[in-house]
């Protein structure tokens, strides 16, 4: 007991030196809590970005679908298996989809494009069509009309203006003749040029009725609170709703995307890595002038009949109650620091923020708000502290009182 | 003025583990900023080769309303003749003509929207190397007509083989419906997986048969030897063939565009944040430093130094340990950028995930940032001399009798 | 005669947790050029403290204390660095060296500071060394050094800047009985050769006796203030003008 209340003196007699030596550990931790999170955050970001164009968190399919994506492979709407899907505490949204290719004409021009029938009240929340209307409007509520939102690239190989009409020819359910007039009723823009060439939306009955897909539907489109589950929850899901289904996460729809996520992700463990070396270096000088600058006074106890293990006690109290104090400290810092970063993320300017907004993307780098990520990079960072306390246990052991006490 | 800095000269090989500690601290700093440059020059150049080299190549030669429209009337007439004025050009490694038809692929279990293209064999493998992507077949052979080389994922879609039969429609030059069956010569794999699945390629004489096109052309795919050489070709070109819509990858493929910006400016931010942990290093080691001469220094208070000069003593001495950490620093990177650049760093083994095969590979080549080197050193010397204003400061706050009385 | 220090009313209190602590209690004092005064009393009297108040070290709550003409009480901080570069010479009682420099670099600091002309710093550094005996060690580093010898390089540091005067605090405390003596002559010696008035704190006897006048602090109040009849003198002892 008296050895903790030397050490708690001890600690207090010098404020300034156990102040610098709690802030290389409170700085450590903030450091690392805010690279942490700012590399989650905007791999979820980007994620969000990605899966809220067009593919959603994970998609529902008739299993096979994906192999063979016609609609001779779409799935008979099931209330059930929606409504087991939609009850999933993980997700956020759903949204049903009839998709297939067809010839859009209008006077003698035709062009190939992508006919996607979608629930015009569901599907902005997953990819927030509504929002990419570029001129004109979004469909109604429950639509009915034999109307039309195309992709502008589309639209402008078309040569077809808002108001004007579009005739529809494909194939529909088991080789159907499939034929419509639609009016459009709005343009949608793509930052992508893949899509925004080629897509063109129904109001999905209107759809399934081209289709002579009646009550069909190629895929749902699911979206997640957060990407840290998606494959436990796909997993889930696919228990659920049974082998008639498959359940695929966006990363075995996208793997290119979930590749560079990859990549990236490596590079960012090395750049962790390389802040921890920063870290713990600065967190190691800190105390190797900590040890300096006692030398005497340490010298002097040992003369005085103090046992060097009992020191050794003491430094190592000190050093926990330093690395503890300021690691909770660095903690407590962090998340206000985070949090501001999380609502008011850094935003960035320029060609870069200009590409972002025809893409569509908010040009931000948020920050993530996961708890975890504080406990972890807390942790590791005492980790490492105490790992580096050992220096001045090991100096007191070395110690020669004769040269410590001769100034 | 030379006594402070040979007094802070001293200063610095008193503690020699402390001294040696901040060298290396800010040897590391510059590492560390100079390997994260590399690092991402090193991935931006993978995706920038996958992009130029296998898709859309440096530059493309188009009629000015060709992408708009998609119509194929609109073409680039005497196409062999331009071909060979361009290929002639200066730095020009390759140059592949492309006859391009938007169409629908058709097979008895089922369709989809394509994007035809129909090429010289030879001439496409030197600019996109589709030769090297096929995977199944071996591609167009000579004297064999209605070959058709098709992605990967599109024959796992339409449920294709090798050999199987398919029907493709477009419309000719006069916007007239063709329907032509082909059979598939060869099956491709690329690491874009939408292109995989809407790109088909011909023989161009086939297709422009078809299309009832003479020596005519709808785009002409340029790859340079040097990236470096594409705005001189872009301008070369452009004062060539005024009437020519000319655009280069990154009016192309504006997402590997924004990818590549993306990773430029988050690089920054986190050269940023590895940055302050320098600096509080330094702040912490050199106030520990401070705190350990506080005697010594209320003593040259107390004989008449006053603050400027106590102040440049202390602002000596992170320069001096500064300035020779900073070359071992860039020695150290450059080792390590070198050596790693040539054997490659797996990141499957760092991140842990399978690289599956896409094509991908999971090795960065880091490459040294000798664009950025100024850059990634001027931040690494405001740092250090910003972290060495807090110890300065602190020196100057402490009271000469207090710091004497120690 | 020429006045250098004159104290008046000179009242410090220390405030150590909040029990004041009077160090130094209406002190008057009045010295002249050339005196050779010594500061004795028991620890705790205020000794260092007087000093440090008269080095400008620190301020006195109270009084004046005016130095060759100049008040020093009303000086900034910043003039007042400036000024006991010119006006003081230090001698403290241990650790009085910069490690990192040579004895001749610590000498020539002072004159550095003051910016004199590097000709003269080395022509006077070459006489102080001469002076104090220590020609051969000019360029060595404290740490190589004896007590005694580092003690000599701190007084020739001290007279270096030509000061009003020199405070010694305690300048024989770690020093034994031979190098205490030898310092205190060679302290004597510049008293007399460059008539450099000096004030040093001391407990010792036989540094005592060696002092021309003796100054003896009690509770921070000026106990006695006695002058002593040196025979080897020349000159003329001030007394107390009490």
């Amino acid at each position: 007991m008296w050895l903790l209340k030397l050490a708690w003196k001890n600690l207090w007699r010098n404020r300034s030196r156990t102040l610098v030596t709690q802030s290389a550990i409170f700085f450590a931790v903030l450091l690392s809590v805010t690279t942490s999170s700012l590399q989650d955050g905007v791999f979820d970001h980007f994620v969000r970005n990605m899966v809220s164009y067009y593919s959603g968190y994970i998609q529902v399919h008739r299993a096979g679908y994906w192999e063979q994506q016609t609609l001779d492979n779409a799935a008979v709407r099931n209330k059930t298996v929606e409504s087991v899907i939609a009850n999933h505490p993980d997700v956020n949204a759903l949204a049903s989809r009839i998709e297939s290719y067809a010839l859009a004409s209008v006077d003698e021009i035709t062009k190939g494009c992508v006919v996607i029938g979608v629930e015009p009240d569901a599907e902005p929340q997953i990819t927030q069509l509504n929002q990419r209307v570029a001129s004109g409007r979004y469909f109604e509520y429950n639509d009915q009309r034999s109307v039309a939102l195309l992709s502008e690239g589309l639209a402008k190989r078309l040569q077809l203006p808002v108001g004007d009409t579009v005739i529809l020819i494909s194939q529909g359910y088991h080789g159907a003749m499939a034929a419509g007039k639609y009016r459009v009723i709005g343009l949608v823009r793509f930052g992508s040029p893949e899509l925004n060439d080629q897509l063109l939306y129904l109001p999905l009955p209107v759809a399934q009725t081209f289709f002579s897909a009646e009550n069909l539907v190629t895929s749902y489109v699911l979206s997640l609170a957060t990407d840290k589950n998606l494959e436990r929850t796909a997993a889930s899901i696919h228990r659920s709703i049974g082998k008639k289904y498959e359940v695929m996460t966006w990363k075995e729809m996208m793997p290119e995307v979930d590749q560079h996520i990859q990549t990236d992700k490596g590079t960012m463990y090395i750049i962790s890595g390389i802040l921890y070396l920063l870290i713990g270096f600065g967190i190691f000088g800190t105390l190797l002038m900590l040890m300096a600058e006692r030398k005497y006074e340490l010298g002097m106890l040992v003369a005085i009949g103090m046992k060097k293990q009992k020191l050794m006690v003491v430094l190592l109290v000190e050093s926990v109650l330093n690395v503890v104090v300021g690691c909770v400290a660095g903690m407590l810092a962090s998340v206000p620091l985070v949090w501001y970063l999380h609502v008011y993320p850094i935003r960035f300017s320029g060609e870069l923020a200009e590409a972002y907004q025809r893409f569509g993307f908010e040009p931000v780098f948020p920050a993530s708000t996961d708890g975890w990520l504080f406990i972890v990079q807390g942790i590791v960072v005492l980790a490492m502290g105490f790992l580096l306390s050992l220096y001045p246990l090991l100096k007191v052991w070395r110690l020669d009182v004769v040269t410590a006490m001769r100034k | 003025m030379n006594m402070m800095i040979s007094m802070a000269w001293r200063n610095i090989w008193r503690n020699k583990v402390r001294s040696v500690v901040i060298m290396i601290s800010i040897a590391l700093g510059l590492v560390a900023g100079l390997f994260i440059m590399g690092l991402y020059e090193g991935v931006l150049n993978d995706r920038l080769n996958t992009v130029i080299r296998q898709e859309v190549a440096h530059l493309q030669v188009h009629h000015p309303r060709f992408q708009r429209d998609y119509e194929a009337v609109f073409c680039l007439d005497s196409a062999s003749r331009l071909v060979e004025r361009i290929r002639s050009l200066e730095n020009v490694q390759a140059v592949s003509a492309r006859t391009v038809a938007p169409g629908m692929l058709a097979t008895s279990t089922g369709s989809a929207g394509v994007q035809i293209l129909g090429v010289v064999p030879v001439d496409e493998d030197a600019v996109s190397g589709l030769k090297q992507k096929l995977i199944e077949g071996e591609g167009f052979k000579a004297n064999r007509h209605n070959q058709v080389v098709i992605g990967r994922k599109l024959a796992d879609k339409v449920n294709l083989r090798l050999n199987s039969k398919l029907v493709l429609t477009f419309t000719d030059i006069e916007n007239n419906l063709v329907s032509a069956a082909f059979r598939v010569a060869g099956v491709y794999q690329s690491t874009n997986a939408p292109l995989e699945e809407r790109l088909v390629y011909l023989h161009a004489v086939d297709l422009n048969r078809l299309m009832q096109m003479e020596d005519a052309c709808h785009e002409i795919a340029v790859l340079l030897n040097r990236d470096e050489a594409m705005t001189t070709a872009e301008q070369q070109l452009n004062r060539l063939y005024p009437n020519l819509l000319i655009e280069n990858w990154q009016q192309l493929s504006p997402e590997t565009k924004l990818m590549i910006e993306t990773t430029d400016t988050y690089s920054i931010i986190f050269i940023v944040i590895i940055m302050l942990a320098l600096m509080f290093g330094i702040i912490n080691t050199m106030l520990m430093a401070v705190l350990e001469r506080t005697r010594e220094i209320g003593m040259l208070v107390a004989l008449g130094m006053n603050k400027l000069r106590l102040f440049m003593l202390v602002l000596w001495e992170t320069v001096i340990l500064t300035l020779t950490g900073a070359p071992f620093g860039l020695l150290l990177s450059w080792l390590l950028i070198t050596h790693l650049g040539n054997s490659g760093i797996d990141i499957s083994s760092i991140s842990g995930a399978a690289m599956s095969g896409f094509g991908f590979s999971s090795l960065i080549f880091p490459r040294f940032p000798w664009s950025s080197l100024p850059l990634v050193l001027y931040i690494v010397c405001i740092t250090a001399l910003l972290a060495s204003l807090v110890p300065s400061f602190k020196a100057l706050r402490l009271i000469p009798v207090e710091a004497m009385r120690q | 005669m020429d006045t250098i220090i004159d104290a008046h009313q000179v009242t410090k209190t220390y405030n150590p947790k909040a029990i004041p602590v009077v160090a130094v209690n209406d002190v008057h004092m009045h010295i002249e050029r050339g005196e050779f005064t010594a500061l004795v009393g028991p620890s705790g009297s205020g000794k260092t403290t007087l000093l440090n108040l008269i080095g400008g070290l620190d301020k006195p709550d109270t009084g004046s204390i005016v130095i060759h003409g100049t008040d020093i009480t009303r000086l900034s901080a910043n003039q007042l660095i400036d000024f006991r570069l010119r006006n003081i010479g230090f001698v403290f009682q241990a650790f009085n060296l910069i490690p990192v420099l040579s004895a001749r670099e610590n000498v020539e600091l002072i004159m550095q500071l003051q910016r004199a002309p590097k000709a003269e710093i080395r022509k006077r550094a070459a006489i102080l060394f001469d002076q104090i005996g220590l020609t051969d060690k000019m360029d060595t580093r404290p740490a190589q050094l004896s007590g005694g010898q580092q003690q000599r390089v701190a007084v020739a540091r001290a007279l270096a800047s030509r000061p009003q005067v020199v405070l010694a605090d305690e300048p024989t405390a770690n020093l034994d009985s031979k190098s205490a003596s030898n310092l205190l002559d060679i302290m004597s010696k510049l008293n007399r050769e460059e008539n450099m008035t000096f004030i040093f704190s001391t407990h010792d006897q036989r540094v005592i006796e060696r002092a021309r006048r003796v100054i003896t602090l009690v509770d921070g109040k000026i106990a006695s203030d006695t002058a002593r009849v040196d025979t080897s003198h020349r000159h003329d002892v001030q007394t107390n003008p009490e």
